[in-house]
């Protein structure tokens, strides 16, 4: 059927729902040599078809209905790839761990680090004056600005935006201010004890 | 103020999701504090840009020494490329890369000990022929006879398919199979009696009936072989070599990774800055000889003429290639060879615009002394070169094979007697007389500069990757004692100097912009 390798991409991204699968370069490939190769039987079939043979004329459509189906399946692919990539932003911060980083190609990783300038620049905007805000912190409603971690890695020396140094040793319990140390909570750092 | 500043850094990096170190932010402050306060922010939004770009950070955590790399290659970046028009890359210092299968992607090899050992183990024999194996697998299969038939094609073109099959599927039968295709190294696994191996199995070949394509079939060659399969053993009717791609293609499929080697991280070839540099001086030229012997009177009389000729226009570079004695090494001849390295160099001094212009480069031969003839080769010894050094300080020594990249392109420089041995070994000596064209299909076939056992051409294991020529390179310089000859195959010349010393002094000239090579000769009178 044509269109099918189009559909396995997208199955296969609608399987992999909780993590980003490697980009399917092979996958993608093959969509566009079948898309090449509709494409030039079409273009033959086109000018015999102008030239007086209407037989052909419904060959040309189906082939071009497939061809547009596979450009659909082809963005759709890129496109829910590069949703699930800027997710990551949020989740992650603005370093992707190792494991993803490899399923990454090429243009998705300029993609995220170009996602992450202007989400950086806008965030610096909204402020005023030195002020700025993050709007990748508290995405849910704080119950309280301290929380009580523990470290669970040796960190060493963390410096808090007012400019107080705490040493980050392993097993040590600290009162921190929520907003400083939740980046460090996601990076696996710390961990939050309740 | 100082706070302020400070203040200013943690966020900037805050909203970028970074987190800095104290110390990193010291640093910072310390280098940018004496900037104007709109230079700051200026110069922290590109250290972040920089850093970030670098992928050098696996956590979000800043440590000083990122900052102190981005910062250093800020300032890289503000000077101008120049000095990466042409660059002489060490075998030791290519990169190397291995294909991994699940991700069909090239990937940077990282050893377990975190350096490439000289010596390997057991191991690195096998990984050796696994990655040749490898890479040749994959190109393979991507050509377009052995992918799948296209959906909607015309049937014309899905006719002419053929499926690649592994040597296990061969062993697991017992009935007769026609028609195989089967992608395989040659080996005399028992005594004179050659085999077809694949990393699933191996099985004995008959080359009775076998008709042979183009190409230069050694031991230790990879081949396509064609034909039927009975009672264990695989008559090869059509015996073939592996078919090449040309670079570009390679490149699309892995991207502008850096296979060659050289500062650069990405590939060379797509920097228009070079390319226009390349092409303000259309006229450029190398100068390739091989087998210059110092040692006699009359090679060095023709190098002065040769110096001489090119005095009022200087190459870019000339490539001298070993051996640089007439005679086999012996106890004196380190001693022999400073003392005529040091008379060269007074010849070149006499050629003020040489020294100043022209680089030099020695590639050492297998006869020269100092290391034993596995390759890669180790540089001549500091106590040869370090008197024509302080002569000549353009002129750098550097091993067999080396790599030279010009501007966009690359050429590959190897002083070994390839030719012959690949002809004096082959299974099946060819029966046109186009022996260059022959040596180049298999060259740019197999991805590799020497496809021969080990017991014929050494190699140093875990170095093999510094002999693949994968993806291709623009040229391919082998120093060989057979006469000198240009070919061309896949957008890839493939030439030889020839014996300088030898044969009437000849040299070849090779013009990099459009990929010519010149044959040249200074006569014999």
């Amino acid at each position: 059927m044509f269109a099918q390798k189009g559909v396995e991409l997208i199955q296969e991204l609608e399987r992999a729902k909780d993590f980003l699968p490697p980009f399917n370069e092979d996958g993608v490939r093959q969509v566009l040599e079948e898309m090449r190769a509709l494409f030039e039987e079409n273009q033959r079939d086109a000018s015999s078809a102008v030239a007086g043979e209407s037989e052909y004329i419904t060959s040309v459509h189906i082939r071009h209905c497939a061809l547009e189906r596979n450009k659909r399946c082809l963005m759709a692919y890129l496109y829910n790839r590069l949703e699930r990539i800027k997710e990551h932003r949020w989740h992650f911060g603005s370093v992707l761990p190792a494991d993803i980083k490899a399923n990454i190609c090429e243009p998705e990783a300029q993609f995220f680090i170009k996602y992450n300038k202007s989400l950086a620049a806008y965030m610096k905007s909204i402020g005023e004056g030195s002020y700025s805000l993050d709007l990748t912190q508290n995405l849910k409603p704080p119950k309280n600005l301290y929380i009580q971690v523990k470290c669970i890695t040796e960190f060493g020396e963390f410096e808090t935006e007012d400019g107080d140094i705490v040493v980050l040793k392993k097993n040590s319990l600290h009162l921190l201010p929520r907003v400083q140390c939740e980046l460090l909570i996601a990076q696996g750092i710390l961990e939050h004890v309740s | 103020m100082d706070n302020r500043f400070k203040n200013d850094i943690v966020t900037t990096f805050k909203l970028n999701g970074l987190t800095v170190r104290s110390e990193a932010t010291k640093y910072i402050l310390g280098l940018l504090t004496p900037l104007h306060k709109d230079e700051r922010s200026q110069w922290l939004e590109k250290l972040v840009d920089v850093i970030q770009k670098q992928g050098l950070l696996d956590s979000t955590t800043v440590e000083k020494s990122h900052i102190e790399k981005a910062a250093k290659e800020c300032c890289q970046n503000e000077l101008d490329e120049a000095a990466s028009l042409l660059n002489v890359i060490s075998a030791f210092d290519i990169p190397k890369f291995v294909y991994s299968t699940e991700r069909k992607k090239y990937l940077p090899y990282e050893s377990p000990t975190g350096f490439l050992n000289l010596f390997g183990d057991p191991k690195d024999k096998a990984e050796m022929f696994r990655h040749r194996y490898a890479l040749l697998h994959q190109r393979t299969s991507r050509h377009s006879l052995f992918t799948p038939s296209i959906l909607g094609s015309s049937s014309t073109s899905s006719q002419n398919k053929y499926q690649l099959q592994p040597i296990e599927y061969l062993l697991g039968m017992s009935t007769k199979l026609t028609n195989l295709v089967v992608l395989g190294m040659l080996t005399y696994l028992t005594e004179g009696k050659l085999h077809l191996e694949d990393t699933t199995g191996s099985v004995p070949v008959s080359l009775k009936d076998t008709n042979f394509h183009g190409g230069l079939f050694t031991e230790n060659c990879f081949v396509l072989g064609q034909g039927y399969y009975q009672d264990g053993v695989f008559h090869i009717e059509h015996l073939g070599m592996p078919p090449p791609e040309p670079a570009k293609v390679t490149r699309t499929y892995f991207g502008n990774a850096n296979f060659f080697g050289g500062p650069s991280t990405s590939c060379l070839k797509l920097s228009s800055k070079l390319k226009a540099q390349e092409e303000q001086n259309p006229e450029a030229m190398m100068v390739f000889l091989s087998d210059v012997w110092l040692d006699q009177t009359k090679v060095m009389e023709k190098l002065r003429i040769l110096f001489a000729g090119y005095c009022e226009d200087p190459p870019i570079c000339f490539v001298l290639m070993g051996n640089f004695l007439s005679s086999t090494s012996c106890s004196t001849s380190s001693g022999r060879l400073r003392q005529l390295f040091k008379s060269l160099a007074e010849m070149i001094k006499e050629f003020p615009n040489l020294v100043e212009q022209a680089q030099f480069v020695f590639v050492p031969g297998p006869s020269d002394s100092g290391f034993c003839n596995i390759l890669p080769r180790p540089p001549l010894a500091k106590v040869i070169r370090e008197e024509f050094m302080q002569r000549v300080p353009n002129a750098v020594f550097t091993t067999n094979p080396c790599r030279i990249q010009y501007g966009t392109k690359e050429i590959v420089v190897l002083r070994e007697d390839i030719i012959t041995k690949m002809c004096r070994n082959a299974i099946h000596f060819p029966s046109t007389d186009d022996i260059p064209q022959q040596f180049a299909k298999s060259l740019t076939s197999q991805g590799h500069l020497c496809p021969l056992p080990s017991e014929i051409c050494p190699i140093y294991w875990p170095y093999d990757h510094a002999l693949y020529l994968y993806p291709l390179p623009d040229a391919v310089v082998i120093g060989d004692r057979f006469g000198g000859f240009a070919a061309q195959n896949m957008d890839c010349v493939i030439f030889n100097p020839g014996p300088f010393s030898r044969n009437n002094f000849n040299f070849k000239v090779f013009i990099p912009l459009n990929s010519q090579v010149e044959d040249s000769e200074i006569g014999d009178s």
